[in-house]
């Protein structure tokens, strides 16, 4: 009876690993002819003349949390400012971060704490303040103060819960994005009603050449 | 000696490097503690060691292909052989992807050129006060330097005029002009050779460049396409006939095969549509009767809202009997394009009946009255934030208020000094200079 256990048992991890590893690559495959789809129905030119002129171009918010990250909040936040999207606002939460990550965004983006009736439609750990920027050139960036809720979730909740728009991008504020990345993640979803979520393509930005947000030369990590 | 680091190419080694490791570590792993010796030199499983250097590997790999090693187990055997192919599956995907990259990149050094060359000379061209003849523009181009011909150099062509266009009013001379250059590019035939011979995609490309340059394709092959199989190509041509057609292309929005789907890009698309047929001085189409013909709610809802930006004041007039549809859809695209239109007639009736109307539905006739601001609905905004229940209705209403007028908003600080203590942060979010600049009602 042992022994019959032991092989049942052998068989069942051999057959959840084979359909793991195949599904994996199956998925990949579907994904490939997903976007190679998609890529071509367009005339890319075209598909931002019209969504940029459009009434009914959705908004999107670019939800990104900032947990102690002093050395990389402002170039950071500029690259996501920089995005080529007409409707769209940035809504950085600063975690409960414990360097002065908060006060390089105030410092350097002309932050001031303004009134907001914060409605929890997600619960999360406390809401703080809300900031917004006195200077015309960071009208889109809002950014939150929270108590640390200890994972990135509490903290995308929490942006969710004062982000404007109905579509949201999901980063981290170490990241870089493309300047047109706003487009290429909603154009699948524009395109057709059963898309509801996307994801970008990712690479390592380590010893890359960035110039005022974008990458400008492309390297191998060095380091 | 100045070596020069390429990232692209050390990455694109080090992963084909990685795999290939995996393949040959994946050989070395399932050997492992089951090898022993066999005297024919045949690698079998239960051999004590086995040495492979160099191509032993390959030749091992083509014995398990030939069925030499059809004495294993059966559970060896199909391991063996589902992770082989996932292994090349995803070999071949990394070339496929790997040469996708390649091209994207080739096409975009491509068009740059092709712009940093030429966009100056055809904008020269296309912003002329006349029109320039085949012999002149031929002389600005000197198209003789012109020596590629592949489909993807003018495929950019086609997109470099697509930005000429986006930068020009389509008007005369400017359409003579273009279309002139392009005939003289060869690119009017190449769209018409795309068009009979293409692919799918390729003719879905070169009519939506055709209609956004204003060029017109031969009716002999757009009719096979009016009516072809594939939804998209379908739809397209027919949005490219309501753009040159002078009969009555609007009414297949009534035909149901096409309207199982409408997505959102195609909302966009047909109000960039009927933005260049209104610029044109074309005729678009009569949008109370196109409404009432269509099953789909959702087309119909978006045919209301677009009365809003191109119909008559009698057209706009006629959608007040949406007030009172069963439909929600119907009834929020009319308050919507009551206040897209700001159509003043209709804001006592969008008052009459805003409390038999959902939160949502609320929200969008408040901003409809603030979009109108015929300053008479100071009362009703006030008194829709005392009674709504829905805090996102009260915000809006107080919002509403305050950028109505200077009454509204000396309203909005009476209000505010009666308030209750839990009403004080959406007075003081409503009221705060800097947030008044960043808010819009829909932060609703």
């Amino acid at each position: 009876m042992k022994e019959y256990f032991i092989e049942f048992y052998g068989y069942t991890i051999f057959i959840y690993s084979i359909a793991l590893i195949v599904s994996y690559v199956v998925l990949i495959w579907l994904a490939k002819i997903s976007i190679r789809r998609s890529r071509t129905s367009f005339v890319e030119s075209y598909a931002k003349k019209v969504i940029d002129k459009s009434p009914y171009t959705p908004g999107v918010s670019i939800v990104a949390p900032a947990y102690n990250e002093e050395r990389t909040i402002v170039d950071n936040v500029n690259s996501l400012l920089a995005q080529e999207y007409p409707k769209f606002e940035v809504v950085i939460v600063n975690d409960g971060s414990k360097d002065s990550t908060l006060q390089k965004l105030i410092d350097n983006f002309s932050l001031v704490e303004v009134p907001f009736d914060y409605v929890e439609l997600v619960k999360t750990k406390p809401f703080k303040r809300l900031f917004r920027s006195t200077d015309p050139r960071f009208a889109k960036l809002t950014v939150v103060d929270k108590m640390n809720g200890g994972t990135k979730a509490d903290a995308v909740n929490a942006g969710l819960n004062v982000a404007a728009y109905p579509y949201f991008i999901n980063t981290d504020v170490d990241c870089i994005l493309a300047r047109d990345a706003i487009y290429q993640c909603i154009l699948p979803v524009l395109d057709n009603d059963h898309v509801i979520a996307v994801s970008g393509a990712m690479a390592m930005s380590n010893g890359c050449k960035t110039d005022k947000g974008e990458i400008i030369e492309v390297f191998p990590p060095m380091h | 000696m100045n070596f020069k680091f390429n990232g692209r190419i050390f990455l694109a080694g080090s992963i084909l490097a990685l795999l290939i490791l995996a393949v040959i570590g994946l050989g070395a792993t399932y050997r492992s503690h089951t090898a022993h010796s066999s005297a024919s030199g045949e690698v079998l499983p239960w051999e004590p060691e086995i040495n492979l250097t160099g191509t032993d590997y390959i030749a091992y790999l083509y014995q398990s292909i030939k069925g030499d090693y059809a004495q294993y187990p059966w559970v060896v055997q199909i391991s063996y052989l589902i992770v082989l192919l996932c292994i090349l599956g995803v070999l071949v995907l990394a070339v496929l992807m790997s040469w996708d990259i390649y091209q994207r990149k080739k096409g975009l050094r491509m068009f740059a050129r092709l712009k940093e060359r030429y966009y100056g000379t055809l904008s020269k061209i296309a912003k002329s006060d006349r029109a320039l003849s085949h012999a002149e523009i031929e002389t600005l181009i000197n198209p003789e330097d012109i020596t590629e011909t592949s489909d993807s150099y003018r495929m950019k062509w086609i997109e470099l005029f697509i930005l000429l266009r986006a930068d020009t009013d389509l008007k005369e001379p400017s359409i003579t002009n273009i279309r002139r250059t392009m005939e003289l590019l060869g690119l009017s035939e190449f769209m018409e050779s795309k068009l009979i011979y293409g692919a799918d995609k390729e003719k879905l490309r070169v009519i939506q460049a055709a209609r956004l340059l204003d060029l017109q394709l031969p009716d002999s092959i757009m009719a096979g396409i009016v009516n072809n199989r594939n939804v998209r190509l379908h739809k397209a041509a027919r949005f490219y006939y309501m753009l040159i057609n002078k009969d009555d292309p609007y009414l297949f929005f009534a035909d149901d095969k096409m309207n199982d789907q409408f997505s959102v890009w195609e909302r966009l698309e047909l109000h960039q549509l009927f933005s260049d047929c209104h610029k044109a001085g074309k005729r678009l189409p009569s949008f109370i009767p196109l409404i009432r013909q269509l099953s789909n709610p959702e087309i119909a809802a978006f045919f209301i809202r677009e009365t809003a930006y191109w119909g008559s004041d009698a057209e706009v007039e006629s959608l007040v009997e949406y007030f009172d549809s069963p439909k929600a859809e119907f009834r929020q695209a009319a308050f919507e394009a009551m206040g897209l239109r700001r159509f003043a007639v209709a804001e006592e009736r969008m008052k009459a009946c805003f409390f038999n109307q959902s939160e949502p539905t609320r929200r969008t006739i408040l901003e409809s009255i603030l979009a109108i601001r015929s300053g008479k609905s100071i009362d009703f905004l006030q008194e829709v934030f005392e009674v709504s229940s829905s805090r996102f209705t009260k915000r809006t209403a107080l919002y509403c208020l305050w950028q109505y007028n200077d009454a509204g908003r000396a309203a909005v600080l009476a209000m505010q000094a009666k308030a209750p203590e839990e009403e004080r942060p959406l007075f003081e979010q409503i009221c705060s200079p800097v947030n008044s600049s960043r808010q819009s009602v829909s932060m609703s």
